[in-house]
């Protein structure tokens, strides 16, 4: 309720918001004809997860790297913790935790071994004990990195991450490739993170992962950000009211008369299933109800849902982030 | 105190992964040591070479003849088998003996006139090496010889312990097998798996930390210094085990030598790896790399009869540096100031391969364009 607030009030509540550790100005990359970035602008307070959201090749990687001073944009400025990554950077990089994506560690070294190294690049490391109690890889201390399970490493690069005690953390995927239940763990992991007041940056293509873990979340696509604001503002601005999704059991439908049906703002089929945007589920759920049992239609499986992340981007892009 | 330690660990990693890659294990110890122990077993029984059987095909019968059979049997080197020109070639073929001299009719009188050079033929078989030192041996018996007609005699048996060194296996091999094991170690393990780290993100990653690339490179190089030195430890310890080799004669100075190889060889296994456009072709180049520096730098196969060309090209190879180095001070127990050419060339070779590979990396793996 802005409106009710009293400017003195917004100025005080502005000073006392915690502080941008990270922002970029302006970035653009391009290779060859291609631009892979943008214009691409942004900023992360202390104790905040923004989640950069696309699908494959939207940029997501290029635009965090430039961010973090591993790769030179064609224009713009990336501003860590007050200083310019480009010129800084020296003074940067003991500041910044980063996870890259899919990188790997030294093969055949240990855990212990991988997070003892680390610790000796920075001037006053967490103690390896620590982190392998935190990411629960005691077990694993002695395990050669090539041996571990893709959860493991995951773990494990995120301690790499967190060893010199970064306010600023880059997580470049951070749980691709993992299975729900190992990504729910990291997900706890990552929120302890937020809470100890970091700033958080970090990219995915999964949709669950930006409503349940970014306080805000930036859409992009062919290097832009299409939208940027909390998982509810987006879903609210640019979502449907809710989604009804169905199985016909392997039978033709027509989805043009579908989307006829009243309240229906957008149709799709994929995978066999047919998903329906609508304003007003009720009088959808009604009229889909009437136009099967004419049909004779099995309609099994039928679900409703509130709009999620994914159709937020299929509304802004046409497009499915798991294209 | 922290840099120390920085660098400690670094170099941990790098001999971490020489000694737990399997086939970086074995062809920087494993193979060396086989190498020696065939090279010993086929060639040697004791640190001196046993006798080698000659066959020698007289149709002279004169005083020179006498005079070279006396010297083949009396050098302690050769064991005499007389017989027909063919039935010894026959031999030749089956490695019973290992070379066939010819001393053509009318030799002693072509010798005492002096009307020009008199030949004398050496059959000899190129597929083994035990033949080929035969041939050489006999080669320089038979110049010492020819010597000895206008000088006294007592130079003649120095003449001949010379050609020890002709025939001294050990001598040839030993720094032979540090240069190849060397640059097995920089240039073909580590050159591989820089270049693998590089490609999986490992070094991107490593370098978005504080770390710098004087602090990573001086771990490097020092990790593949240790390596070096137990390279020299293992192999010198089986050679002494098996073949009763002596310690090398200089030994600070062959360490030094050693060191420096190592680092003029990490210096080109990181270029390759710091331009090569992708792993698949890291590896090739570097195998490519490290067999021609071993065999065109004048140590594992003696180039002293190569072709010109061969022997021109063998003079850009830092490996003719370092086997000439090698051989100087671990085997004839030279000072280093004797070397000091030598070890220019690998200071430079060095320099020129550590700085084109920090400048690469730079560029490609700190920041990306
Ligand atoms: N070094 C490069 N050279 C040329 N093109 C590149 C390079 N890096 C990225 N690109 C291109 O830029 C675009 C964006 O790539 P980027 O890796 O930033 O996407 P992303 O959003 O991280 O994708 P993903 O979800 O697959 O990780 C892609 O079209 C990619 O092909
Ligand atoms: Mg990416």
């Amino acid at each position: 309720m802005a409106a009710s607030l009293t400017e003195a009030e917004v100025r005080s509540a502005r000073a006392a918001a915690p502080a941008v550790l990270i922002e970029a100005r302006g970035l653009v990359k391009r290779y060859g004809d291609k631009l892979a970035v943008d214009g691409f602008s942004l900023q992360v307070r202390s104790g905040e997860i923004v989640g950069l959201l696309g699908p494959n090749g939207a940029g997501k990687t290029t635009a965090v790297e430039m961010m973090e001073g591993l790769r030179r944009p064609d224009a713009g400025q990336s501003i860590i913790c007050g200083l310019d990554v480009h010129r800084q950077g020296r003074a940067l990089r003991p500041r910044i935790g980063i996870a890259l994506q899919a990188a790997r560690l030294p093969e055949y070294a240990t855990v212990l071994e991988i997070l003892t190294l680390y610790a000796s690049f920075y001037e006053d490391p967490m103690p390896v004990g620590d982190l392998l109690r935190q990411f629960s890889l005691e077990e694993k201390a002695r395990t050669r990195f090539s041996h571990l399970s893709g959860g493991q490493r995951q773990r494990l690069a995120l301690a790499v991450a967190l060893i010199g005690r970064p306010k600023v953390l880059f997580l470049d995927e951070p749980t691709t490739g993992l299975d729900p239940q190992a990504r729910h763990a990291l997900w706890d992991v990552i929120l302890d993170l937020k809470e100890e007041g970091r700033a958080i940056l970090l990219t995915t293509h999964y949709m669950e992962e930006a409503e349940r873990l970014c306080d805000r979340v930036a859409v992009m696509d062919h290097g832009r950000i299409l939208a940027e604001g909390t998982p509810r503002e987006l879903t609210r601005a640019y979502g449907p009211e809710a989604a009804v999704e169905l199985d016909p059991g392997g039978a033709r439908v027509d989805l043009a008369e579908l989307a006829r049906l009243s309240a229906v703002t957008g149709v799709r089929s994929e995978d066999g299933r047919v998903l329906l945007h609508t304003a007003n589920p009720p009088a959808t759920l009604m009229a889909l109800a009437r136009y099967a049992q004419e049909r004779s239609l099995p309609l099994s499986d039928l679900r409703t849902r509130s709009a999620t992340m994914d159709d937020v981007f299929m509304a802004l892009t046409g497009r499915r982030l798991r294209d | 105190m922290r840099m120390a330690n920085q660098l400690w660990q670094v170099l941990m990693l790098n001999v971490r992964q020489q000694m737990r890659n399997k086939s970086a294990f074995f062809f920087n110890l494993i193979m060396p040591v086989l190498m020696l122990l065939f090279f010993g077993a086929t060639n040697a029984g004791s640190d001196t070479v046993t006798a080698v059987t000659v066959g020698l095909v007289d149709r002279d019968g004169g005083p020179v003849a006498q005079l070279i059979r006396t010297g083949l049997q009396e050098s302690g080197y050769f064991e005499v088998e007389a017989g027909e020109e063919a039935e010894l070639i026959r031999r030749l073929d089956a490695g019973k003996v290992r070379a066939v001299l010819v001393l053509p009719a009318g030799l002693s009188e072509q010798v005492a006139v002096g009307s020009g050079p008199a030949e004398v033929i050496v059959h000899w078989d190129p597929t083994s090496t035990a033949s080929a030192a035969a041939q050489g041996g006999l080669q320089y018996l038979i110049q010492g010889l020819e010597t000895f007609q206008k000088e006294p005699s007592i130079a003649v048996r120095d003449q001949r312990l010379d050609s020890t060194e002709q025939l001294g296996l050990f001598d040839f091999m030993m720094p032979g097998l540090l240069v190849y094991m060397t640059l097995n170690a920089g240039v073909l393990a580590i050159g591989t798996a820089v270049s693998y780290q590089q490609r999986a993100g490992t070094l991107r990653h490593m370098f978005s930390t504080p770390l710098t690339m004087g602090a990573w490179l001086v771990g490097t190089v020092l990790g593949n210094h240790l390596l070096a030195i137990l390279q020299l430890s293992v192999i010198w310890c089986v050679g002494i085990a098996f073949f009763k080799i002596q310690l090398p004669n200089n030994l600070p100075g062959t360490v030094a030598i050693l060191l420096l190889s190592s680092t003029a060889g990490i210096g080109i296994g990181l270029a390759i790896a710091a331009f090569a456009r992708s792993g698949e072709t890291a590896m090739p180049i570097a195998i490519i790399a490290s067999m021609g520096l071993t065999f065109l730098g004048n140590a594992m196969m003696p180039l002293d009869h190569a072709p010109e060309i061969v022997q021109t090209v063998m003079r850009f190879m830092p490996s003719y540096y370092m086997t000439h180095a090698l051989q100087q001070v671990t085997m004839k127990g030279q000072p280093l100031a004797a070397v000091l050419p030598d070890l220019g060339v690998l200071a430079l070779t060095a320099t020129i391969g550590l700085g084109l590979a920090a400048w690469r990396l730079r560029r490609t793996v700190v920041t990306a364009a």
